[in-house]
């Protein structure tokens, strides 16, 4: 049908064009990453963007080592593994109490939960901070993990409730009748059918854990708790003038995460674009 | 609906909602409640120094009382000027991307994969690396303008005070326009594929199915996207931070809520911070600027919906 005529062909050329340079605009800083991470600092600066004339694989080893990423790395993973599980725990529990159990208070519960999608957590960060200060948890993990999970619930909560509701009613009848409790149903029955929600919800929170500057920037004081993007920030501060090294540091914090993407695109784009619109 | 026991039993689904409800409470709306009350008090946060109540000054300093009120009507004038870019080149240029993705017949969903993948780095990380491309001497960006001949645009981009703040949203949109062409596209495909074939048929060009028949079955989610720009404005603060500095330079041309905030609230200001306080109802007023338009968004999306 579009291509019925000539200069409709044409045209669909010209938005393939349009469409390759956008993509080669995204590309273009990320290869100048990957040449730049094994160049030699001077290559670097007479070659900014062009095939490495030799393979300094040493940087990463800089990097990783004597930079700290080793440690960032581990910091990141331990504080995104912690909190999308419960993340994931709080809220599929509250998800479903409130889908599918009646009692007076629960339309109030559920409006204090989705009240929160349109309060953004970082206005109030002075509270909170004073709030961890006085608990103790400042240059803590456990601060990151608590905020986290808090600020995840309306959206988790709100999109859970949801698929819990569509869960036809005769399952759950049955399985009480069995003699099944509230737990059993919970975990046995109604958890595994909304798999598809609980993914979208990991995703989300996992990326958002691990890619969050703010909370750790204001957070974490001491460099061997830091996550990836402040240690990162520490790491500019440090070896300003090493780009290579710096490079290589990009590579290790940006590549494990489009890995990732690139195999699971589909649930990437799916949790990120629902839980960007709360 | 199972809760069907007797006694104490009949309760115990309470215990299955304290974990969500406990953090929620403790770290989201507390500190949210606590953020108006402070916005009242003149106090430097230190435990045990004297905290005042001094009703609506922190409020009249930002309004009108300078230095806090240059500084605050500076960084809101760049936050509308950030938002006028990002409906150009957020919302726009997605909006024209997602069109070029349905009228091309094959490798869309690849160039959709591409055009989103930087949405899954930290916006911080995205910072740090084009700092490095971004910079006059060494960077990858001039280098390559200056190799195809285009010498005279080998700027000093994040140097210079008028070219700032648009290279530091150019970044930002690098990003993040997968978003807004995910959005947009979604909705070009709910158009009714009869409707423009119809169309076709009577005669009428691409532009001419996208501006009578797409654009205006599209436009709620288009508000819904602008909506968010205006929003996503206030809430610019990393990219800012790691590519200019919590001073928002050069000379302040990048200075937005979101930074002039934090220095209010960690310092920064110089010794006339009175912190607290002040951060507090800085907060408050942005708040109160970004909700109604929100709101609204929600509104105009909800009664357009009903009537497509």
């Amino acid at each position: 049908m579009i291509w019925r005529n000539p200069r409709l062909k044409w045209a669909a050329i010209g938005f393939h064009v349009v469409l390759i340079i956008y993509a080669l605009i995204v590309m273009f800083p990320l290869i100048t990453m990957l040449f730049g991470s094994v160049k030699s600092t001077r290559d670097l600066f007479v070659n900014p963007f062009g095939w490495p004339s030799e393979f300094m694989w040493s940087n990463y080893v800089r990097a990783w080592k004597e930079a700290n990423f080793a440690i960032y790395f581990k910091n990141s993973l331990y504080v995104t593994v912690i909190s999308t599980t419960t993340i994931i725990l709080a809220s599929s529990m509250a998800a479903f109490v409130l889908a599918r159990i009646k009692f007076k208070l629960n339309a109030w519960i559920h409006g204090l939960f989705i009240a929160g999608l349109v309060v953004p957590s970082r206005l109030a960060i002075i509270p909170l901070f004073l709030l961890v200060r006085d608990l103790g948890l400042m240059n803590k993990h456990l601060a990151l993990i608590l905020i986290y999970t808090g600020g995840a619930m309306p959206f988790a909560i709100f999109l859970l409730t949801t698929f819990f509701r569509q869960v036809p009613n005769e399952l759950a009848e049955a399985a009480t009748v069995e003699g099944a409790g509230t737990w059993t149903i919970y975990w046995r029955i109604m958890l595994p059918l909304v798999r598809p929600a609980l993914a979208t919800v990991a995703i989300f929170e996992a990326l958002h854990a691990w890619n969050d500057f703010f909370f750790p920037l204001i957070f974490l004081r001491s460099n061997k708790l830091m996550t990836v993007p402040v240690g990162l920030s520490v790491f500019f501060g440090e070896y300003a003038t090493d780009w290579a090294t710096l490079f290589a540091a990009l590579t290790i914090s940006i590549v494990p995460v489009i890995v990732l993407f690139i195999f699971m695109s589909r649930q990437f784009i799916a949790g990120l674009t629902q839980g960007a619109v709360k | 609906m199972y809760a069907g026991r007797k006694g104490l039993g009949r309760y115990s689904f309470w215990l299955m909602l304290v974990p969500a409800l406990l953090p929620y409470l403790v770290f989201k709306i507390y500190p949210f409640i606590n953020s108006i009350l402070l916005s009242f008090y003149e106090w430097n946060g230190v435990p045990g120094s004297p905290k005042t109540w001094v009703g609506l000054a922190n409020y009249a300093k930002f309004l009108y009382q300078p230095p806090f009120s240059t500084m605050f009507w500076r960084a809101l004038s760049h936050n509308f000027i950030v938002f006028g870019l990002l409906l150009m080149w957020s919302t726009g240029l997605g909006t024209l991307m997602a069109w070029f993705l349905t009228q091309v017949r094959r490798g869309s969903s690849f160039y959709k994969g591409i055009i989103f993948m930087p949405n899954t780095i930290s916006i911080a990380v995205t910072g740090f690396l084009w700092s490095l491309l971004l910079n006059p001497q060494f960077g990858a960006v001039n280098a390559l303008l200056r190799k195809v001949g285009l010498d005279s645009l080998a700027m000093p981009w994040l140097g210079d005070s008028r070219l700032a703040l648009p290279t530091v949203i150019a970044v930002n949109v690098w990003h993040g326009l997968g978003f807004p062409v995910l959005i947009a596209l979604a909705a070009m495909l709910s158009v009714p594929k009869d409707v423009l074939e119809a169309a076709e048929v009577d005669g009428a060009n691409r532009f001419t199915q996208f501006w009578k028949i797409t654009f205006p079955i599209i436009l709620p989610n288009l508000i819904n996207l602008m909506a968010l720009n205006f929003s996503g404005a206030f809430g610019l603060f990393e990219i800012v931070f790691v590519m200019q500095g919590a001073e928002a330079g050069p000379f302040y041309s990048t200075d937005l809520v979101g930074t002039l905030f934090y220095r209010t609230a960690f310092g920064g200001m110089g010794a006339t911070a009175s912190g607290m306080g002040l951060g507090a109802a800085l907060a408050v007023v942005t708040f109160l600027i970004v909700i109604p338009v929100s709101l609204i968004a929600t509104r105009i999306q909800r009664r357009y919906s009903v009537e497509v």
